[in-house]
């Protein structure tokens, strides 16, 4: 009951904070579309008046995609650099913006204030950097764990010196999902390292992670199962968003806008998660803590 | 009634009988060979009788042989400074990885000892440490139209994991491993200006090329080993703890043989062919896919090119350790490759079953030179490869079909080909082992299936399936060059489509085949202008006449045609006008650039050079057509998806966070 408590409360927390929410997609929406402009005005100058670019409007075309890139890739890959240095902007801007969210759910005032979302973002900002460092490296040492390991039950992975292609199929199956379990706790532990982080305005990161792993520990079955809530929900979300997706060709301006509103719908709930799922472990710890 | 069915049945035995029989080839080069294989030692050991007829007007004094396995002896063959690895294990190089093929005796039908005589020669470098091809005089020389009988007997060490032959496990997939004649071309074969043997080296780059005849071939091996071989088995019996395998194959360049005790077999009969899947059990479900991609082919090929003579079809779907020998073509045997989890919707295994049958035609039956000429054979092959394939599988999903994302078979093999970096490396005129900067599949393959594509749309798909039945018909179980095929083509075409394409050929292949340029048409401009009726002293030098409009529209429209590359081809243009109506061009495509103008009420909206889409080999289509009207929604919907992609990615990475 509580992990359901948790779990509604959650998205509570982001209905109290649809104007964080608004911002952190307008965010992603900008600098994608920092990209997407050149990319967009290289279509125009290219193949906008090609008859195959009407063609392909009627289902996947892989021959359009295949002239495309073999006679503009040049100019493309400078497109795609651009989308690169995009998504680095965007994470390096997330880092940021997660001081405030935090700032907003953890100290949560009945009115979104954004002064005190600045304020979060500005004082939390070094330690998520080093958070987040400290995260991504444990996830690498998980993942070579988990490589060694793959390799050992498989036996070799060299196709020489392997009978069959069986035994890599069925360490790939016992090691990946023991890999998705461990890597989802990792990031189960530093969603609650932030949340201490903040409850505590703890500067000594140690301390936190520390305390973090206690908790999620002593906590594990309602923590890992709302986590795990979360995920099936976002799952299920991610299926509709398919089926959604594959109605109806975007062949006209109607059904591209169409597809286009289903996309930022889809969007905004992948945004919308992180706050929800920061929400409900906020609330966990606020109860449990107790 | 019973003697009808007596008479029937027999008569039914005797044609079944004389399709087997009957002399399909030359038959210069006939093989009678025993061998036994020695599991625990990695050896074959040899007997072989060779009876050799020699097909030109010269005597000839010596005899010359392929010993392909010692390209595998050591680090300094040919093949190897070449690759610059003989063995796919790469570094470990190691004393049992190596390989030797070794004729201890051999013997002329007087029962001269020839031995002694034999020597190795290195006709395509100054290798002297490459031991791939001997030759043995002969003490009694061979007249002309006489022949030869020459008994040998010989030793071979099985390569571990070499390239296309060898052993792993207890896998053995053993190709050109006995001792084998090259060519003797006589004055005017090929290119031959003099009659001489035909035997290069083996080199890093590049295949075989053989005489046909007979081979009866008995393989002993151990008694629990399953064995598939080219041709026919004739009896199979067991000899201790041996089993003696017995095969003949008739009108063949080849002999090719496997064996495991893992083998787990299906059948399935096409009209007169046996065909035979080998797989080892894990990959038995791929059964259908193989079975029904070779029932698929043979119907093709009998139906578009010619009849499939032989009476048995092996398929050997190797296993996961013996994937060096997939992907390879012998006579009535192929070698194919998948791994168990391939979806339905990955179109691999069925692609190259397809493309190493096809093989049976081209280069087995009309036996090209795989190492002069590798285009005559993998370029054909990967344009009927293209064609089965799109035919039976969908133009849009025959080879990939999964999640929505979809790709045909000469889709693929044209983006293949452009998106390559050495697409204007070499020509065709090249031989195997001259692509030393690389670019042999891009040219043997890839490019000549689109030049042969492009031949289908300038003269039509039936006079192509007649130009390529005229040439199968023509020149099976011979040995044809590039200007056969050439000649072939150019009579062909004279014949259905008189003058239209010159007097002949030879500039359609001299760009696409012996040229290393490329090609691309564009629509450059679609402009159109009202016109005007003319101002100033039009009428006479008093009355000055002012800028005035016609009654009713009237436009001027021009549509410029450009060639960006250097190839031509006659081109069709369509011109699309504003009511609907259309206007076919045709234009030679040679000159750098034309214009077509044309006057009336309503102006042209969109132009497309080639809407066919016959000239494959056009780099580009995309520019191929022009519309005035600029196309926002196409645009729109690529840049939603890439901006929802970008979104996605970003959002993917901010899971770090």
């Amino acid at each position: 009951m509580a992990v359901l408590e948790a779990y509604l409360k959650g998205w509570e927390a982001l209905m109290k904070h649809l104007r964080m929410w608004g911002l952190l997609y307008v965010v992603n929406l900008l600098l994608a579309f920092t990209a997407v402009l050149p990319f967009s005005g290289l279509l125009g100058e290219t193949v906008a008046q090609s008859l195959g670019l009407e063609r392909s409007l009627d289902g996947f075309d892989f021959g359009l995609l295949g002239d495309f890139m073999n006679n503009y890739g040049q100019p493309f890959s400078v497109v795609l650099d651009q989308a690169k240095g995009g998504v680095l902007l965007f994470f390096l801007a997330s880092l940021f913006l997660m001081g405030g969210v935090l700032q907003s759910l953890v100290h949560s005032t009945r009115i979104f204030a954004y002064y005190d979302f600045w304020k979060g973002c500005g004082q939390y900002f070094w330690r998520l950097v080093r958070l987040t460092l400290y995260f991504f490296i444990f996830q690498s040492i998980l993942f070579l764990c988990c490589f060694f390991l793959f390799q050992m039950i498989a036996g070799s992975l060299s196709p020489f010196e392997l009978e069959s292609e069986v035994p890599v199929i069925r360490a790939f199956w016992i090691v990946v999902p023991i890999w998705l379990s461990i890597s989802t706790l990792l990031l189960l532990i530093q969603d609650c390292a932030k949340i201490r982080m903040v409850h505590k305005n703890e500067f000594w990161l140690v301390f936190v992670i520390r305390d973090s792993i206690r908790f999620v520990l002593s906590n594990f079955i309602r923590t890992y199962f709302l986590y795990l809530l979360y995920a099936l929900t976002f799952l299920l979300l991610s299926f509709l968003y398919m089926k959604a997706n594959r109605l109806f060709q975007a062949n006209s301006t109607g059904t591209i806008i169409g597809m286009f509103l289903l996309g930022q719908l889809f969007i905004l709930m992948r945004v919308g998660f992180k706050i929800a799922i920061l929400g409900g472990l906020n609330f966990l710890y606020k109860t449990q803590k107790r | 009634m019973r003697i009808f069915c007596l008479i029937t049945i027999l008569g039914w035995c005797f044609c079944a009988k004389a399709q087997t029989d009957s002399i399909l080839s030359p038959r210069t080069a006939n093989y009678d060979i025993k061998v036994e294989l020695d599991i625990a030692q990695k050896k074959i050991y040899g007997q072989e009788k060779i009876v050799w007829k020699n097909p030109s007007q010269d005597t000839v004094k010596e005899l010359q042989f392929h010993l392909y396995h010692n390209a595998f002896r050591n680090t300094e063959s040919t093949f190897y400074k070449e690759r610059g690895f003989a063995s796919f294990l790469g570094g470990k190089q190691d004393e049992c990885h190596w390989a030797w093929q070794e004729v201890q005796k051999i013997v002329d039908n007087e029962g001269n000892d020839l031995t002694k005589g034999i020597e190795y020669i290195h006709p395509d470098d100054d290798n002297e440490e490459d031991k791939t091809v001997i030759r043995v005089p002969l003490l009694k020389p061979v007249l002309p139209g006489g022949s030869t009988t020459v008994d040998l007997e010989w030793i071979g060490k099985i390569p571990k994991i070499m390239p296309r032959t060898g052993y792993n496990k207890e896998y053995y997939f053993m190709v050109q491993w006995f001792p084998k004649l090259g060519v003797y071309e006589p004055k005017g074969m090929r290119y031959a200006e003099e009659g001489g043997w035909n035997c290069h080296q083996y080199h890093s780059i590049g295949e075989y090329y053989a005489d046909f005849g007979v081979y009866n071939v008995e393989i002993s091996v151990p008694k629990n080993y399953v064995v598939g071989a080219s041709g026919e088995l004739q009896q199979d019996t067991i000899q201790g703890n041996k089993k003696i395998y017995s095969y003949q194959a008739n009108d063949v360049i080849d002999f090719a043989w496997t064996a495991s005790p893992h083998f787990v077999e299906q059948r399935r009969q096409w009209n007169h062919v046996d065909i035979r899947l080998l797989t080892y059990p894990v990959h038995e479900h791929f059964g259908v896919r193989y079975l029904d991609a070779m029932e698929y082919s043979l119907e093709y090929m009998s139906k578009h090119v010619g009849a499939y003579p032989y009476t048995t079809l092996t398929i050997v779907d190797t296993p996961f350790h013996g994937i060096f020998s997939t992907g390879m073509e012998y006579p009535t045997l192929i070698t194919v490759g998948s791994v168990c989890f391939l979806p339905k919707g990955v179109k691999t295994t069925e692609t190259l079953a397809v493309h190493e049958f096809v093989h049976q035609y081209f280069m087995q039956m009309v036996a090209t030179h795989e190492v002069e000429e590798p285009w005559m054979d993998e370029g054909m092959t990967t344009y009927y490869e293209g064609r089965i394939m799109d035919h039976y599988y969908g133009e849009q999903t025959a080879t990939v079909d999964v999640l929505g994302f979809k790709c045909g078979n000469v889709v693929f093999n044209r983006w293949e080909f452009f998106g390559s970096e050495n697409k204007d490396i070499a020509d065709g005129s090249y031989k195997s082992y001259e692509f030393k900067e690389g670019g042999y599949k891009e040219t043997s393959y890839n490019k000549t299936a689109i030049a042969l594509r492009t031949l289908q749309g300038l003269i039509g798909e039936n006079v192509m399936d007649t130009l390529m039945s005229t040439y199968f018909d023509r020149w099976k179980f011979k040995h044809p060059s590039g200007r056969d095929f050439i000649e072939v083509a150019n009579e062909v075409v004279q014949k259905h489509h008189g003058d239209k394409f010159g007097e002949n050929l030879d500039w359609f292949f001299d760009q696409v085949l012996y040229g290393s340029d490329l090609c691309d048409y564009e629509i450059e401009s679609v402009h159109s202008r009202r016109l005007t009726k003319a101002a100033g002293y039009v009428d006479n030098l008093e009355d000055c006449a002012p800028v005035g409009r016609f009654d009713g529209d009237k436009y001027e429209s021009k549509v410029t045609v450009r060639r960006n590359e250097p190839l031509h081809f006659p081109v069709d243009i369509l011109v699309v006008f504003e009511d609907g109506t259309t206007v076919q061009e045709q234009w030679d495509g040679k000159a750098r650039s034309k214009t077509f103008r044309y006057i009336g009420q309503d102006k042209v909206i969109a132009a497309t050079v080639d809407p066919e889409q016959k000239i494959h080999i056009d780099k580009n289509f995309l520019n191929n057509s022009f519309t005035v009207n600029r196309n926002e929604n196409g645009v729109r919907k690529y840049a939603n998806q890439f901006l929802l992609w970008l979104q996605n990615s970003m959002q993917t990475l901010s899971v770090l966070i």
